[in-house]
């Protein structure tokens, strides 16, 4: 198993003459990066006796595009029941579950992100559920197992959800919750989360006693989650649900790591800044329902002035391949350049804790890389080569897809 | 002139132009200020060989119309550069008719009367003050052809414009054809189940109801009238105008054996046919430049999602481009049709050329139904956006709208709401 996880050992391959965009400093133009065992060995040279070269004269090079919110492989392409496989909507709280059980990893949108330069992503299950399950980080390595594509230096996560999405997938049926689990409210989804999170509290002490109850698989997360070990993406839009999950934070004692979608985080960005939390937002995507009507495009640059680390997401397996031009729309409302490169790279690194190994282009770092045939924030730039691990999995000039 | 007179009017003549210039004749755009605007970059959305795509220079406008244009236009404000163009002129969306998609308190856009509705009409659910409506005008977006959804004969599409404070003001031509919904978006529970069902009683539907005008009378020796005929019901005359080609046909379909169906149809029945959707137009792309329909297709991103267009790639604009179609692009998305920019531009990075992006957004549309709109030149109306850059280009921005010589105000739901967060009290 561990001979299959290594990409195959290559000769050094240093790429020279790019402009070169860290995403840790100021682009470096006419810069040489050189690559040594699937790590940055080198960013400015000198370039190893018997190294492959690529001259990349006029090309940018940027670290590979991280998505903190996806849903690859658990909504497989082509649409359809049969690849339904991200909403666990039996019941309001499944920590239990875990995104990784469900990915396709014959879904073919894995290789159009590739194909877009990006390079690790994060499969959240849905926002049906109060509690949803746990995520899967993911390399988009071209490999037939899933335990080649984990990312396995990312530390654990899970989504939570709050808001319209749960009262209305609970709230109209009682089918789905016989045991008057029902959220018909905020108030009632905030009361829902409250006893789940007293119930894990109840556990822990009756697990110490004589005759302990059997183990829980739910409520051992949910522990986790009070211990903070594991890191917490809470599916959010209003202010007032953003506020009511920082009460029932700050009661039970843990941390959110980022809050996402979040459009409304404009309004309360400085109590977002005093958490510590971090935004994955849409560029400007609104409308599409109650709690998305106030969402404005400049929710990025406000809520990153006040201090937020501020990532671009796609929750789409069709966004994902362009988030760099969502990201690039940001220059409109006062983002430089470097911000708008680092909201889709260094940034979520941050947020899935991974960032001592992707994210940047800087040595030692692994060789998560997009070569661009322009500014990758100019409409009309193409992805020419990408890199994970060193390993091409993505090469325009002998493009192994339909686009 | 009313409202109710005007609409009446518009759907008796058919026709659009007519209807667009009645629709503003008794209104004040007419009186607007004469304004001149020079030093800019000028692209005119002309469709390609109608004329320059891009000129440098001016822009003078009176009584709501472009008066000159060039580099001899000069004085006024000075643009420094900045690009003057049409705005974009959506292709087939639902703005106007719904606004919050999980709201349907807030949602017009869907009839199921029946399956084959062609009485149902966009302007009878159209609310000029959507909200929606600033916000996608003041990035540029203004106007476009709404379509009702539903069954397999949705109903009577409409170019609307996304400024004007009445629904005569929005109004730029009811109707403008019928939806005909291909595939399985045409399937519903009220009607046919399959692409089987769904063709079989469009037939029917047209083989009942030939155009009155093109069905030689009757012999009036061999057949004596009885009693007159009984006047045509409204759907009645739909359908004959349909069949007579004095409505368009107006075929959602993306996958590519609907898109020939569509052509079938169209051949069969002499329909005046525009194909909307298109996702998988490069595998018949040939089939499309020769039958000389109209093509709008998009979005540019579509994706191999779904099984109705398993076949959608980035550079169906292009390849189609490459064949000799003409076409105009959509997005579809109401919320994101100011993104139709950024469509045209990542048509251009995969291989459509500049000039037929720009036109593809702009007049190229319009141009299918006989309207002027979304273009500009000397005589047309002054309706038009100013980018600090490339509108393609994400990072550039919308600085001013003018609508028939009327400077638009940007403010919208969003502005207000910016100025009331930007600074927390």
């Amino acid at each position: 198993m561990l001979l299959l996880c290594l990409p195959a050992l290559a000769a050094d391959l240093a790429i020279l003459h790019a402009t070169v965009l860290t995403a840790a400093g100021p682009p470096i133009a006419d810069g040489t990066v050189v690559i040594h065992d699937g790590v940055i060995a080198s960013v400015g040279g000198p370039v190893p006796a018997g190294a492959e070269t690529l001259d990349a004269t006029g090309m940018y090079l940027a670290p590979g595009t991280i998505d903190p919110h996806s849903h690859m492989g658990d909504y497989s392409w082509p649409d359809g029941n049969g690849h339904s496989d991200g909403n666990e909507a039996s019941e309001p709280f499944t920590p239990r579950v875990w995104a990784g059980d469900s990915v396709n990893l014959e879904d073919p949108a894995f290789e159009l992100a590739r194909a877009g330069g990006v390079t690790t992503i994060q499969v959240l299950p849905g926002s049906a559920n109060l509690v949803g399950g746990r995520s899967a980080v993911l390399k988009l390595r071209q490999r037939r197992l899933l335990d080649q594509m984990l990312f396995k230096a990312a530390p654990p996560g899970i989504k939570m959800a709050i808001g319209e999405n749960p009262k209305r997938v609970y709230g109209a049926s009682t089918e789905l919750a016989p045991d008057g689990d029902q959220l018909q409210t905020r108030m009632g989804e905030f009361a829902a989360l409250r006893r789940e999170f007293q119930a894990a509290l109840d556990y822990r002490d009756a697990r110490k006693r004589p005759n302990p109850p059997a183990r829980d698989l739910d409520l051992d997360v949910i522990l986790d989650v009070i211990d903070d070990k594991i890191l917490v993406h809470l599916h959010c839009y209003e202010t007032n649900d953003i506020l009511g999950m920082y009460r029932i934070a700050d009661q039970y004692g843990f941390h959110i790591q980022s809050l996402q979608h979040g459009l409304e985080a404009y309004k309360v960005r400085d109590v977002i800044a005093a958490h510590g939390t971090m935004l994955a937002t849409f560029s400007d995507w609104w409308g599409f329902k109650l709690e998305a009507w106030d969402a404005i495009p400049q929710n990025a640059v406000l809520s990153s002035q006040a201090g937020v680390g501020v990532s671009m997401h796609s929750d789409s397996a069709s966004f994902v391949q362009r988030l760099n031009l969502e990201a690039a729309k940001m220059l409109r409302y006062g983002w430089t350049a470097d911000q708008a490169l680092q909201s889709i790279t260094i940034v979520p690194a941050r947020m899935l804790g991974v960032e001592a190994k992707v994210g940047s282009i800087e040595v030692g770092k692994d060789a998560d890389l997009a070569l661009y045939n322009g500014d990758p924030l100019s409409v009309y730039s193409r992805v020419q080569r990408t890199w994970i691990d060193g390993e091409v999995v993505y090469d325009r000039a002998g493009a192994g897809v339909a686009q | 002139m009313n409202r109710r007179d005007l609409l009446r009017n518009a759907a008796i003549v058919g026709a659009a132009a007519l209807a667009g210039r009645r629709a503003f004749a008794d209104e004040p755009w007419s009186a607007a200020p004469a304004m001149t605007w020079s030093n800019g970059r000028i692209l005119t959305g002309l469709p390609i060989g109608a004329g320059d795509a891009e000129i440098r220079g001016g822009v003078r406008v009176e009584g709501g119309k472009i008066v000159a244009m060039g580099p001899d236009v000069t004085g006024g404000t000075d643009l420094a550069g900045a690009t003057v163009w049409p705005g974009t002129w959506e292709t087939g969306t639902t703005i106007g008719l719904a606004d919050i998609d999980l709201e349907p308190s807030t949602r017009d856009d869907v009839e199921t009367l029946d399956a084959f509705q062609p009485q149902v009409r966009v302007v009878d659910g159209f609310n000029p003050q959507s909200e929606v409506l600033p916000v996608l005008r003041a990035r540029g977006v203004l106007g476009a052809l709404v379509l009702p959804g539903g069954g397999v004969v949705s109903g009577q599409a409409a170019w609307m414009r996304t400024s004007g404070a009445t629904l005569a003001d929005a109004t730029v031509m009811a109707p403008a054809g019928l939806v005909v919904n291909l595939g399985k978006a045409g399937a519903s529970d009220k009607g046919p189940t399959s692409r089987l069902g769904v063709l079989a009683r469009l037939r029917d539907v047209l083989d009942a109801n030939p155009d009155p005008a093109a069905v030689p009378p009757p012999d009036k020796k061999k057949h004596a009238p009885v009693e007159p005929p009984k006047p045509p019901t409204r759907a009645e005359v739909l359908w004959h105008d349909l069949r007579g080609g004095r409505l368009k046909a107006l075929f959602v379909a993306d996958r590519a054996s609907d898109i020939e169906l569509a052509l079938d149809l169209a051949s069969e029945y002499a329909l005046d046919a525009v194909i909307i959707g298109a996702a998988e137009g490069w595998m018949v792309a040939r089939q499309l430049a020769d039958a000389r329909c109209g093509v709008v297709l998009g979005p540019v991103t579509v994706q191999p999602d779904s099984w109705a267009h398993p076949n959608a790639r980035y550079d169906n604009a292009a390849l189609l481009h490459a064949a000799g179609v003409t076409f105009g692009i959509r997005i579809g998305d109401p919320h994101r049709t100011y993104d139709l920019t950024t469509e045209a531009g990542i048509a251009v990075a995969w291989g459509l050329p500049y000039a037929a992006a720009v036109a593809a957004i702009t007049g190229n549309s319009p141009a299918l139904f006989g309207l002027d709109q979304g273009t500009l030149r000397v005589g047309g109306e002054a309706s038009f956006v100013v980018s600090d850059g490339d509108p393609l280009e994400p990072r550039s921005s919308v600085k001013k709208v003018v609508v028939l010589g009327v400077d638009q105000p940007l403010v919208n739901h969003q502005t207000e709401l910016y100025d009331r967060f930007k600074v927390l009290r």
